[in-house]
Parts: structure tokens; sequence; C-alpha cells
């Protein structure tokens, strides 16, 4: 009796000493690293916000915070397991300082990914690492892939979503025709990265496969092969939906890519889609549900169990047991646990009070603005009388303002010229605003240019030092393209694009942590004029389309100053 | 258990010593046939143990996938071939369709309504650009994709993507060819400068298409007609002539010019024929045609006889009275009897043109030219007519002849008196309207707002007329209200630019009112003007001379 009332006095003794090391962990280790990344969190999360590609991303987090809370055994973990914990906490704080050395919001969001990790690895000791790693994936969901690789794979899926809705309106009878990713049906032209780009997205439907298998604590060959049924079925609702246009509008003369009839569509359309995702994951789990243990077993019979079972999601009775063991007898090693989190965090915090200054003062103003530019605003910018009825050997025609949705990668506003040059259109545009150099040739892509050939373009000693790229494009008529784009920025500055053999390697890899190749910091204003011809161009015509190129750049350039100004 | 795993072979058997690689290899080896074994008892046993309730939810997505799928490979594999031909069809299907609806009226308007019809254009235009996706090489395709182009502004496009169709001095493409004659007549008519040889070629090669515009084949045959080709010519006409009979009287006037009477006789008794008897819209139209024919081939009474049925017919139609109005000017004109200094005419033509049509200003030219021969100078002229309206009544020729010689005469209240009366039996006659409008500005004091509103009158009548928009200028610029007669002469020289004398009114209005710059506009405007006359007289005079040397 004695043994036992001394036992659980210890117990009790443990108890307390366990939730103020819970406590501690807690503070430091999540609560104080988060709190210094907040500033860059609500960057990350505004440009989330302007996708509607990413604008899933509060159900992963938010199913993460929801299994965590309800699933995971909160307890402190093994001394192993915390030592573990210790490390990727450090790995995640600083990645959090070289993500706000490097201005790089996503640097910081997959810092707060990890130090999230971190935290639950000490926190829930009593679920696998496992668990908490698959659970901390819902985190990594809601982050978009580096280098604009979401982007590559969500115009891939397009591509093969219009091809093959071009194949199937083929077979049907329907008279259609493919350029680039737009699907023309009659005189109505879908550009597919329009429709199939929405909050229903390819990583709306990956963010729910991870969910899935989160939630039902499916074994790691089943969650994989959940995930990897995701883009089919992503393509699937593509092409339904490509159809569903195209036939409404052929047959019934509706067009399901605006208003009331997209949002239907749309419903539907996900509806459907995840309903295939739910049946195809339901197959699978029952195709690799684990076979019923017998007594004679052959070794294949053994791998496929161990493979199907993978990995358990709560720890096993030995481990919790030697873990209340390890407390028991060495106290002292658990309590240098948080200690050894104290200074980092507490250096986190600092950092993040200047990340917070940086943010909210010097970047709005120079990096990475907060401010929208309004219709107004761009009203102000160059439009109808910035250049006279003949402007060098070409003859304006017309000027047109156009406001495209937002995230559009040709910009939010485009002001566009059209000038006549001895029978062909010329097209010079102003499109704003681009957060740093913008891989132009994309839309013409999409549009069904092939590139031909990409190249910087020397500039005048005169004009001074600044970037401009010409690209040569044709398309599958025979046309021939010719594209000369450069950038200023919101002080009206020419913009300076490094190459490849100016910058460093480090400044490189500083990029691309960025989360795009380019310079995604700063504002600025695309001027870009397109030349088209039968032919291919001369050497002579090259250089004259250049000079005009020169012209109209920095006539754009200069009356932007005032409207500048009102936007700074 | 299906297959019994066989023992694994024991290396350390004999006098070899224990190799622990091999050793450890072999723990681990498994002969092919028991991995096969082992593979048939994992294969049974995974299907004893599953559900394949659940296994099957995997069929409706399956079904879905393998339909659309099929669909992609039947539409994706199917023969290049067949499907351009498919497209083709559809394309032309189309292009038939939006043809018609661009030549026949009643379809235009229900274009005008019908939003499927609305853009056929372009619906045409994308079947063809998936012929041109399918098969490059497609004539029809890339001129149809090319000339679709001008409408969206890139005609250099355009050219160059017909000339590599139509190349010179090669032929290509006749539609092509035709296309590229079409352009380059349009340049010329905006003053380009086009090579004459290129134009002759894209034609001849352009004119062998069935469906050549009748244009190209007028312009055609007129090329050919100066080139003394005049039967080819011909042929060129009569084929423009299907599309549009009117073509037919250019044909008319080549044979005249070439007296060729039995030939023109022919061809307007041709046309006669295909536009008589032809109800609807353009009724009124043929008749007219119908009566041109006649006038061309000398045959007035014909056209008198044509016309005044149709005024029967249609009494309120405005062209055919002006049509007869102008056939009775020619049968005056026909009348007059040239003898030993005298001239005789019957003015009862003229009367009746005028009173058919009181707004015919060429009534006015013939008015001129009796005016001219000096028959009002005589007080015995003068007589004859006062008689002849004593006698006859009314005649409103003799009056406009009676008050024109007492204007000549300085007798302005006289002339004023005969043109009030002409304007109380016919107050349309914008003759009469103008010029006693003019009138009233000379009297003393003068009447300028009664003439104000007689000009308005005429103006009001026949609102494109320069000569009233130049009245009214003066009239304005005796009121002193010098920005509204600049208005007005800006007016007169809109609908014809090479009036010098408005210019030169215009140009004294901008001075006095100091506006130096639009001074000097019309100023070298109208040095311009001189020098074009200039040249277009010496040209005459030069082909005269050659005429004349040719005679000799």
């Amino acid at each position: 009796m004695g043994n036992f009332e001394s036992e659980t006095m210890n117990r009790d003794m443990l108890d307390r000493a366990e939730k103020k090391i819970l406590q501690t962990w807690l503070l430091l280790g999540l609560v104080l690293p988060l709190l210094s990344m907040v500033p860059f969190l609500y960057l990350q999360a505004r440009r989330l916000i302007d996708q509607p590609r990413s604008l899933f991303f509060p159900l992963p987090i938010a199913a993460g915070i929801w299994l965590l809370y309800r699933t995971c055994d909160y307890r402190p973990a093994s001394l192993l397991r915390a030592r573990v914990a210790v490390f990727v906490e450090w790995g995640g704080m600083g990645l959090a300082v070289l993500g706000i050395y490097i201005v790089s919001p996503w640097v910081v969001q997959v810092a707060s990914v990890v130090v999230t990790f971190a935290w639950s690895l000490g926190a829930f000791g009593g679920s696998k690492w496992t668990r908490i790693l698959a659970i901390c994936s819902l985190f990594a969901a809601a982050v978009p892939l580096p280098s604009g690789l979401d982007m590559q794979i969500t115009s891939g899926l397009q591509t093969i979503s219009s091809w093959a809705c071009n194949g199937i309106l083929d077979a049907i009878g329907v008279p259609n025709i493919l350029e680039g990713n737009v699907l023309q049906i009659q005189d109505k032209k879908t550009a597919v990265s329009d429709v199939c780009n929405g909050v229903d997205s390819f990583y709306a439907l990956m963010a729910v496969g991870f969910s899935i298998v989160v939630f039902r604590r499916c074994s790691l060959l089943v969650s994989l092969a959940t995930l990897a049924i995701i883009p089919l079925c992503s393509v699937l609702g593509n092409v339904i939906r490509l159809l569903a246009i195209a036939i409404g509008f052929d047959y019934f003369g509706f067009d399901l890519s605006l208003g009331w009839g997209y949002i239907t569509t749309l419903i539907l359309v996900f509806g459907i889609t995840l309903t295939c995702v739910l049946l195809l994951h339901v197959s699978i789990v029952a195709i690799l549900d684990p076979m019923t243990a017998q007594e004679e077993q052959n070794n294949l019979i053994k791998l496929v169990q161990w493979a199907t079972t993978w990995p358990q999601a709560t720890e096993s009775k030995e481990t919790l047991d030697r873990t209340w063991a390890e407390m028991n007898s060495q106290p002292s090693n658990w309590r240098s646990i948080p200690v050894l989190l104290g200074l980092p965090s507490l250096g986190c915090v600092v950092f993040g009070s200047i990340s917070a200054f940086l943010v909210f003062s010097i970047f709005e103003g120079n990096h990475v603005s907060l401010k929208v530019i309004s219709e107004d605003q761009a009203a102000a910018f160059p439009s109808q009388d910035a250049f006279p009825e003949q402007f060098g050997s070409l003859r304006k025609i017309s000027f047109s303002p156009i406001t495209q949705p937002a995230a559009n990668i040709l910009g939010r506003y485009t002001h566009l010229w059209k000038f006549d040059d001895r029978g062909n259109q010329v097209f010079a545009r102003l499109d704003f605003p681009f957060q740093g150099w913008s891989p132009l040739w994309e839309g013409y892509w999409a549009s069904g240019w092939k590139i031909i050939e990409t190249k910087p373009v020397e500039i005048p000693a005169e004009l001074g030092s600044w970037t401009v790229e010409e690209f040569k494009m044709q398309n599958q008529y025979g046309l021939f393209g010719f594209v000369l784009y450069a950038f200023f920025d919101e002080n009206g500055v020419p913009m300076l694009r490094a190459t490849p053999s100016e910058s460093s390697s480090r400044s490189n890899i500083f990029k691309r942590l960025q989360n795009d190749p380019t310079e995604k910091v700063s504002r600025c204003y695309q001027v870009q004029v397109f030349f088209e011809s039968g032919r291919d161009l001369s050497e002579l015509e090259i250089e004259r389309n250049r000079k005009f190129f020169f012209g109209v750049f920095e006539r754009i350039r200069k009356q932007s100053e005032t409207a500048l100004k009102k936007v700074n | 258990m299906l297959f019994k795993k066989r023992n694994a072979i024991d290396l350390n058997d004999g006098p070899h010593e224990p190799n622990r690689v091999s050793t450890w290899f072999h723990s681990i080896w498994i002969s092919p046939v028991d991995l096969a074994g082992e593979f048939l008892d994992l294969c049974a046993f995974w299907r004893r143990t599953r559900n394949w309730r659940n296994i099957s939810a995997l069929l409706p997505v399956i079904l879905l996938a393998v339909t659309l799928s099929s669909l992609v490979a039947l539409g994706k594999l199917s023969d290049p071939i067949v499907k351009t031909m498919w497209y083709e069809q559809r394309a032309s299907k189309e292009l038939a369709l939006a043809t018609s609806q661009r030549t026949d009226t009643e379809s235009a308007e229900q274009a005008a309504s019908d939003q499927s019809l609305k853009r056929l254009p372009e619906v045409v235009d994308m079947l063809f650009r998936r012929v041109l996706q399918l098969n490059q090489n497609n004539t029809f395709a890339r001129f149809y994709v090319a000339d679709q182009m001008t409408r969206y502004g890139s005609l250099g496009i355009a050219r160059q993507i017909m000339e590599s169709l139509a190349p010179t001095p090669r032929g290509g493409f006749p539609k092509a060819h035709a296309w590229l004659a079409a352009d380059l007549i349009e340049r010329g008519q905006k003053g380009e400068a086009i090579d004459f040889e290129t134009l002759k070629h894209h034609l001849k090669r352009g004119t062998a298409a069935e469906d050549t515009s009748p244009v190209l084949l007028l312009v055609y045959s007129q090329l050919l007609q100066q080139e003394n080709k005049t039967a080819e010519a011909q042929e060129f006409l009569k084929r423009a002539a299907k599309f549009d009979p009117k073509l037919l009287l250019s044909a008319i006037a080549v044979y005249t010019e070439h007296s060729q009477p039995v030939q023109a006789r022919a061809t307007a008794d041709l046309l006669v024929e295909r536009v008589k008897d032809k109800k609807g819209e353009k009724a009124e139209d043929n008749m007219v045609l119908a009566a041109q024919a006649y006038v061309l081939t000398n045959r007035i009474d014909n056209a008198l006889e044509v016309l005044q049925a149709g005024v029967k017919q249609v009494p309120q139609s405005l062209k055919l009275t002006r049509a007869l109005s102008d056939a009775f000017r020619l049968k005056f004109q026909a009348s007059w009897v040239r003898s030993n200094n005298e001239v005789q005419v019957n003015l009862d033509f003229l009367d009746a043109a005028v009173a058919l049509d009181p707004t015919n200003i060429a009534i006015q030219g013939d008015l001129s030219a009796l005016a001219q021969l000096g028959i009002m100078k005589s007080d015995e002229t003068i007589n004859a007519l006062r008689v002849q309206i004593a006698t006859k009544g009314s005649s409103f020729v003799a009056r406009l002849l009676l008050a024109e010689s007492s204007f000549r005469r300085g007798d302005v209240a006289g002339a004023i008196n005969d043109y009030e009366v002409i304007l109380a039996e016919l107050p349309r006659m914008t003759i009469a309207l103008n010029n006693l409008a003019m009138l009233y500005t000379k009297v003393v004091p003068p009447r300028l707002d009664e003439s104000l509103k007689l000009i308005d009158r005429a103006i009001g009548i026949s609102p494109s007329l320069s000569e009233f928009h130049d009245s009214r200028g003066d009239i304005l610029a005796a009121l002193k209200r010098k920005e509204e007669s600049i208005a007005s002469y800006e007016l007169a020289l809109e609908t014809s630019t090479q009036r010098i004398r408005t210019r030169e009114k215009l140009i004294a209005i901008y001075e006095e009112l100091s506006q130096n710059d639009q001074a000097q506009l019309h100023r070298d405007k109208l040095v311009e003007i001189q020098q074009l006359l200039e040249e277009q007289r010496a040209k005459r005079e030069g082909v005269e001379e050659q005429e004349k040397q040719a005679l000799k």
C-alpha cells in the first residue's frame, strides 16, 4: 500500500512536471516562433488569396489543427524524439530567419510548417511520428510549389484536358479548334486556364485527398495510391467541364463559362470529381486492405501485409512505458529540452519584430506593396493621347483600356494601342502591375504561338543600362510573331534582369527560395510591342521594330511618372 | 499453401570453409519457381480476403474514364484526311450561307436580328482555320483565313499570304489573284502608286474563276478595251452583266464608242430582255436601266415609253420621274435644229421635263445652253416668248428664260416677278428658289431674310447640292453672319471640293476674321486644285492633239 501511495505521488509529481514541460514547449516551440513569422505569413496569405487556384488553403490548415487536437495523444515524447524535435525546430527557425532575410514569404510559410511539425513531434508523444508527419503534410498541402512548379503542373494538366476535349468534340461532331490553351466553339473562345483554374483546381483536390487519407488514418501505400489518382480525376473534371461548356454552347447556345452557368458547372463538376475521388479511394482501400493473419504465411504475404499496414497511428504500449520510465529516472534531461529552445525562440521573436517593421514600413513603399491599384489610379497611366496620330512610320489606329481578372498572367490592367504598319497591325501594350519580371511568352504560348527564339536585346549606350528581351514565334497557320518587352519599376526606372552569367549561385538559390525564378519583390510595369507578319522578319525589319519599341517604352515610361506618384 | 518451398542448397556441405557472404545471400535467395508459387498463394489469399463490393465502386469511374478515353482515341486517331474533308464540307456549307446572307437583302435583315447568323463569319473563319490546322497546304483554307485577316486589320499579312498563293509572274490560286487585283485597285484609288503590269497579271488570272467579282470583270474589260481588244472586253462585260445587268450599259457604251451600232443595239435589247417584266423592289431600277439602254442606242422614244409606263405604275417614284425628266431633256436636246444661223428648239420637251421634276438641277444646264446661244438677246425672241405665254398659257421654260433675260438686262424687279410667278405654280422648283434668293440680295434695300428662307427651302429639297450651300454662304455673309457663312461654304466644298470661287470667298472671310491658318490651308488647297485642273487641261489638249494627228 505504502509503495502504491508513493508511486501515485510520484506519478502526480510527474504529471505536473509533464504539464509544465508541455506548456513551456508550446510557448517556446510554437507560439513564439509563429508569432515572429506572422507578418510574412500575412503577406503569404494575401498572395494565396489573390490566386483563385490557392484559395482553398484554409481548408487543409483547419483540418490539420482539428486532427492534431482531436486525434493525437498530448503528452511528452520520448527523450530521443524530443531531441530530434528540438533539432527540427532549430531547422525551422533557421529557415524562418532565412526567409525573413531574403524577403520570402514562401520560405517563411515552409518554416512555419516545419516548426509546427517539430512542436507536434515533441508535444504529441502518444502518437507515432508518422501520424504527426501525415497530419503536418496537410499544412504542407497549403504551400504552393516553388519556382512556378505549381503553375507548370496546372498548365500541363490543362493542356492534357484541352487536348482530350478537342479529340472528344471531333469524335462527336462538334466543330472546334484548339489554339494553345484556347478552345473555340463557333465564335466562342474559351481560355482553358480561365475556366479550369478556380477554387476547384488540382491543388484543391489534392488538399481534399490529403484530408481524406489523414482523417481515415490510411497506410502509406493507400495514401500514395489515393494521391496518385488526384491528377487523373482533375483531368477528368476539366474535360467534363470543357465538354459541358462546348456542348452547351454548340447545341443550346448557353454560355456556361460565365455568370450563373459558370457557378453551376463549377459546383456540379466539382461534385462529380469529388465523387470520383471518393469512389476510387474506397476501391483502393478495399484493394490494399491488410490481409488477415494466417498461421502459415509465406514471405511475400508478410511483405505485402507489412506494406499495407505501415505505419501504425499510435505508439506501442512499450514505447510509452519506456518514456514514462525515462522521465522518472532522468527528469533533468527533460527539463533541458525547452532550455535548448529558449535562446533561438527569443532570437526569432527579435528577428520577427524586425520583419514586422520591414513589412509594414519599408516594403510597403519599395518592395512588396500591399496596396492595390484601383481602376481610377490605373486610368491615370498613359492612354489615348500617349501617342500622336503618326508615331514614327506607324499610324495610330485605336486605344483601349482592358481590365482583366486578378492574378491574370497578363497583369490586372492593360492599356492597348493599335498601330498600322503598312497594312499590318502592331500592338503596343502597357501591362501592370507585376511583381518582378514575368515570363511574357507564356501568354502567347497559351494562345497557340510556338516560341522559336528568345534573347536579350542590346540597348544603345545612350539609353542606359537595362534589359529588353525579344522573342520570335510562329503559329500553326505559318504566321510569324515578334515581341519585344521590358519593365520599369515603381519609380519609373527601367529594370535590369539578372542574367544567369551575372548572378551568383547564391542569389540564384535565394531567388528560387523566393518561390519565383525572378525577382518577385518590386511592383513593376511591363511594356511590350507585338508585331505580326506573314513571313519571317528580315534583320532590317527587326532593327526597325527595336527602334520603334525603344520609342514606345521611353514614351510610356516618362508619361507614367505622374500616375506612379499617385499610386505610390 | 499450393507449392512447398524447396530446401535451400547448403553450400557449407563438403570440404570448403564456410563463406559468410554466400550464406547470407542464399538465406534470402529464392528460386523463381518458389517465387511464382508464393505469388500465386498471395493472389489466392488476396482474392479470398477482399471486399468486392467496395472494389466495385471503381466501376462507374472506370466506365466514365473508358468512355471518354475511347472518344478521345476516336477523335484523335481518325483519318486526318476524312476529318479535313468533314471540316471543309462544314466550312463550305457555312460559307455558302454567309455569302447568301451578304447578297440577299431579306437574309441580311434577318441576320441583323438573328445572333446565329450574325456570328456566321466567325464560325466560317474558325472552320477554315481548323482545316488549315489539319492540312497546312489547303489552298482555299489559307485563302479564306488570309481574307478574314483583313477584318481584323491585318491587311499586310493577308497580302503576304495572298502573294504566296498567287505569285507573280507565275500563276496560282485564281481567287487569290482576284483578291490581289481588287487590293491593287483599291490602293490605286487611294492614290498609291501601283504596278500596272502586276494588276493586269492578277486580273488575267483572277478573272479565270467562275465567281469573280463583276467589278473586277468590268475593270479587266476596260483594260482590254484600252488595248483595243474589244471582243475580249465584251466577253468580260457580258460575264459581269450576269451578276449585274447594269454593267451591260458599259458594254453598250463601248460598242457605241467603237462605232458598232448593231452590237450596241443587240446588247441593249439583251439588257431590256433581261430586266423587263421583273417585279419586286428592283422593278423601278430595271425600268430605268432599260430606258438608259434605249437612250444609249439613240432610241429616246422607246425610253420615254418605258418610263412613262413606269411613272403610270408608280407615280410617287422619284427615280422614275427623274429619269423621265432627263429623257425629256434629251428629247429637247435632240429637237435642236440649226439652219442659216438660226436655231430652232422645241421648248415643250423642256417644259415637260420641268413639270415632271422641278428639282432636277440638270435643267439649269439646258437653260444655260439656251442663254449661250444668245436667243435671249433679241427682242424678237423675247416677244415670241411673251406671246407663247399669252397664247399657250403657262410655260415654265419661257418664264425662266424671260427671268434670265430680265436679269441680264438689269431688270431685277422683272426677273423677281417672273420667278415668283414660277414658284407660285411650282413651289419645289429649286432653280427658281436659288435664283430668286440671289435676286433678293441684289435689290435695294436687300431682302436678306426672305432670301435666306428661300435658300433654306431649296436646301431642304436638295440638301446635297453644293450650289445651294454656296448661295446660302453668300446670303449669310451679306447678313454679316460670318461664322455661319463659313460653315455653309465648308459644306459646299465637302460635296464639291473643286469649287474655286467658293474657296476664294472662304479664304476672304477667314482673312477678315484673322484666322490666317485656316485661310492658308485653303489657299494651299486652291493652288493644288488649280495645278490639278491645269494638268487635266494639258492632258486633254494633248489627247485632242494626238487624235488630230491620228486623223491627219
